[in-house]
């Protein structure tokens, strides 16, 4: 007579037990893990060197994320071949909820169609929240004999080849909102490379460049003390905070180009995790502190 | 942050994906117009 566990429907029947015990017992451990997460300091990678805006969105964020969950949020900036190092560092972590990743879109949508990556951002990252958004403000030198972009792009249709913009960086959205527009509109601008954001605005001012469009705290200051003249945002919708200058879209129909800022963590990172997070940062950008 | 013209929005994981997707097309053209695009 056959033993009845070794009838072959009932050694499945425990088998099938056995795995779903098992799979309760990673599920029941996972949650656990979530519940107790953090007890040890987190790190938030920052793919940019320090000092940049998103180095200083991810300390901002880090800091009230620290005061959230009470243990240390701990940014670290890992900057070098336009965000690659950092993203690959991040990549190869493990997804246990103690690393983060604090970036820009453009690691996403700019920096894998310029680079063969060793990672694929978009599969080896999961979001958790988003936290910043920005629109690029299109300004001219004062000089420039344009009031408006449906005149920008006359005068420019009318002088080919001598419009310089400043591009603060290969990729970077001071490079690819004019390239953008130009391609769109069919006119002949000129890129003029500059290592930092700083060069380009005084080149700007004094007229070495006549236009720069890219993020509107890049150049907030230049248009509020009257050094450079501001024709419009690259926003959907005029902004609150300007609402006397138009958008580029109502020129240029379906113009619209936005950078923003978020968190992400390694792909399988577990949900609860990333639930919680996403939480968190949600409340601290509603926090008064932070908006202001 | 509103002082640098940046708006603070908190997200879903899912509608942080979403907007990578919908950043996709628009930063791949731009990519190009700008002869950025890797061989």
């Amino acid at each position: 007579m056959r033993r009845c566990s070794s009838h072959p429907l009932l050694h499945a029947a425990i088998l099938m037990s056995r795995l779903l015990s098992a799979v309760a017992l990673v599920a029941g451990a996972t949650t656990t893990h979530a519940q107790e997460w953090p007890t040890h300091p987190v790190k938030v990678v920052v793919p940019y060197g320090p000092g940049g805006i998103a180095d200083v969105f991810g300390r901002i964020t880090a800091d009230r994320l620290t005061k959230v969950f009470g243990k240390p949020f701990v940014v670290e900036s890992r900057g070098g071949a336009g965000g690659a190092i950092g993203t690959e560092y991040v990549v190869r972590s493990p997804p246990d909820g103690y690393t983060l990743y604090f970036a820009g879109g453009g690691q996403f949508s700019v920096v894998p169609q310029m680079q063969k990556l060793p990672y694929d951002p978009i599969k080896d990252l999961a979001p958790v929240s988003m936290v910043t958004v920005n629109g690029m403000a299109f300004a001219v030198n004062n000089d420039l004999p344009v009031q408006s972009i449906r005149e920008f792009i006359d005068y420019a249709r009318a002088n080919p080849g001598k419009i310089n913009y400043g591009a603060t960086g290969l990729g970077a959205s001071s490079h690819l909102a004019p390239a953008a527009f130009a391609a769109r509109e069919r006119l002949d601008l000129v890129v003029v490379p500059y290592t930092a954001t700083p060069p380009s605005i005084v080149a700007l001012i004094n007229g070495t460049i006549q236009l720069f469009f890219g993020n509107v705290s890049d150049i907030v200051g230049s248009v509020q003390a009257g050094k450079v003249r501001l024709l419009a945002f690259s926003t959907e919708k005029r902004l609150p905070q300007f609402p006397d200058i138009p958008t580029v879209s109502e020129t240029v129909p379906k113009f619209v180009m936005t950078g923003w800022n978020g968190y992400f963590a390694p792909a399988g990172t577990p949900r609860p995790i990333i639930d919680r997070l996403a939480e968190a940062i949600a409340a601290v950008c509603r926090d008064p502190e932070v908006i202001s | 942050m509103s002082g640098l013209s940046v708006d603070a929005v908190g997200s879903t994981p899912e509608e942080l994906a979403a907007a990578i997707e919908a950043d996709l097309p628009i930063y791949r053209a731009a990519v190009e117009a700008a002869g950025l695009m890797r061989k």
